[in-house]
């Protein structure tokens, strides 16, 4: 694997993306690459030397959405301590085995809430009880629908992993 | 047929005239003490005569109603009430913290022992200047906010939501309810709109400050809607809140009232103050069919309000027969029944007669 086989987009550290073919054209990965080089990754073989020495991040976040889920977990897993925030949109749930004494990857599931909840939610959850799972209201396809809902909280999580349960947003008016 | 009893918990002390929000300028702590206590004694006597529900409502910055928070009068309830269900009819979730109220219901569920029935309102218009909360917002936010609140409910994982109007990292909420997966909701439903979301999500519709002619047409409404998602609400679904005032004669109950209104038109807190109301429409609020919705709202005299079904008054014969109409026009399954509060003695024999001769004759319709 080489350096080619990215597509780049935007600017700033390097947040790889493994991600449907059409995912560049989104509204979301627009605004992720305000704050990201994204690394775009196709379907290809897999190999996170290869991956680290071509995004040459020292830790590495990591935004799957769908089936590509599994493989960036198998990444994540594979990165160890290397790994930064990993953020997954509609996840099926992890078929790997989770070494419980592992370093944990800090992981956010998202799955979109158009009336009922996802069921497969909740099977991700109990599959790895460490992630953190976010339903976005009124959507379904999290590469297209609400773009700015979800980049918001994938953003938070990417910069400060657990730490984005707690706002540090400031409200007040001085002036 | 069941019955509710729905006590305002209307302050009953001096206070300056009108207007919406009311000064508290002469307010009394002591009479405001004991309206609270008389009202617990009014559901109190409800829960021994039958009555099938109590209920509380929420209302803001007036003497109309003291439950800015109802679902802390239906806590003293759970002590009080030992019988009845609580309706809580209710909350108006879209200028609440959603989390706060799944919360709270779940507590209530608890402490009752599963007697909860959850009426999720949007609130009178009014009720959106009291935390700030843009009008316009109001059926997105009821929407949003009553999916959070379901989830919050009967999922048994932490999550986050990320929504329209409300953004959470974690929910995770201790007690949970004890009717599973959630007690019964009601919602608000004059408006065709309401009418239509109940109808999609199988809730129940309550009516109030309305007439049984814009009733009838709601209800119409929603059963169709309720057809095309490919159910039949049941009689229970429907809930018809209605002014009552029961004495042993006609005439006696007619002085009652009058000696308690001295004659006045009944006006509601968000027609108190016609500058605010004009505003809150110019938003969007009352959707599409707004001038029926406002027309709804307008102050009625009394004879008016008697032939629009508005308002019970007469002996208990007299009451059983108005009902009778209400029943064949709408077919609801509930009728909660709003004592004049501020009459004490009287109202408490209102509440007992109604027990005695009114509950036995309509519980089996």
């Amino acid at each position: 694997m080489t350096q080619d086989a990215f597509t780049r987009m935007g600017a700033g550290e390097p947040l790889l993306c493994l991600v449907s073919k059409t995912f560049a054209d989104s509204e979301l990965a627009k605004i992720l690459a305000q704050q990201y080089m994204l690394f775009l990754l196709g379907d290809m073989p897999l190999d996170e030397g290869a991956i680290t020495a071509a995004t040459g991040a020292g830790s590495l976040r990591i935004l799957a959405s769908g089936a590509h889920c599994a493989a960036a977990l198998k990444i994540a897993q594979a990165l160890g301590e290397k790994s930064g925030a990993v953020v997954l949109l509609s996840p099926p749930a992890p078929d790997m085995a989770v070494d419980p004494d592992a370093p944990k990857t800090q992981v956010l599931a998202m799955f979109g809430a158009r009336g009922a909840p996802a069921p497969e939610a909740g099977a991700f959850k109990r599959a790895m009880a460490s992630s953190h799972i976010m339903y976005v209201f009124d959507a379904d396809d999290l590469e297209r629908e609400r773009p700015q809902a979800v980049a918001e909280a994938a953003l938070d999580f990417l910069a400060r992993g657990e730490g984005f349960l707690v706002n540090n947003l400031d409200g007040r008016i001085f002036a | 047929m069941k019955a509710a009893l729905f006590s305002t918990c209307k302050y009953h002390g001096p206070q300056a005239a009108g207007g919406w929000p009311v000064t508290g300028r002469v307010y009394s702590d002591e009479a405001a003490q004991h309206s609270m206590q008389q009202s617990l004694n009014q559901f109190r006597i409800a829960d021994e005569a039958g009555f099938d529900w109590v209920t509380v409502a929420e209302h803001h910055f007036a003497p109309f109603s003291l439950t800015p928070n109802p679902l802390l009068l239906a806590g003293a309830l759970t002590q009080v009430v030992k019988r009845a269900k609580i309706a809580l009819l209710g909350p108006d979730i879209p200028i609440l913290n959603p989390v706060r109220v799944a919360e709270e219901i779940a507590m209530l569920d608890t402490m009752s022992g599963g007697r909860v029935i959850a009426g999720m309102l949007r609130g009178t218009p009014n009720e959106y200047v009291t935390y700030n909360i843009n009008p316009a917002e109001s059926r997105g936010r009821f929407e949003e906010a009553l999916q959070i609140i379901k989830m919050a409910w009967s999922e048994t994982e932490p999550f986050g939501w990320q929504g329209r109007y409300y953004q959470y990292r974690t929910i995770s909420i201790w007690p949970r309810p004890v009717q599973k997966p959630f007690p019964k909701i009601f919602m608000s439903g004059s408006s065709p709109e309401s009418g239509e979301f109940a109808a999609k999500n199988r809730i129940g519709l309550g009516f109030a400050v309305t007439t049984v002619p814009l009733a009838k047409k709601a209800v119409t409404h929603y059963r169709i809607q309720a057809k095309q998602h490919g159910w039949q609400p049941e009689p229970e679904d429907v809930i018809y809140r209605v002014a009552v005032h029961v004495a042993p004669s006609d005439d006696e109950a007619l002085d009652d009232l009058n000696e308690a209104t001295k004659g006045a038109p009944r006006v509601g807190l968000t027609m108190a103050n016609r500058a605010l109301e004009s505003a809150i429409a110019a938003t969007g609020y009352y959707g599409r069919d707004a001038d029926s919705q406002r027309a709804r709202l307008m102050p009625r005299d009394m004879q008016t309000r008697i032939d629009e079904g508005q308002l019970l008054i007469g002996s208990p014969d007299t009451v059983v027969r108005q009902l009778e109409n209400i029943k064949r026009e709408l077919d609801c399954g509930v009728i909660d029944f709003t004592v004049a509060h501020q009459m004490g003695a009287k109202t408490d024999r209102a509440i007992e007669l109604i027990g005695e001769k009114v509950l036995p004759r309509i519980g089996n319709w």
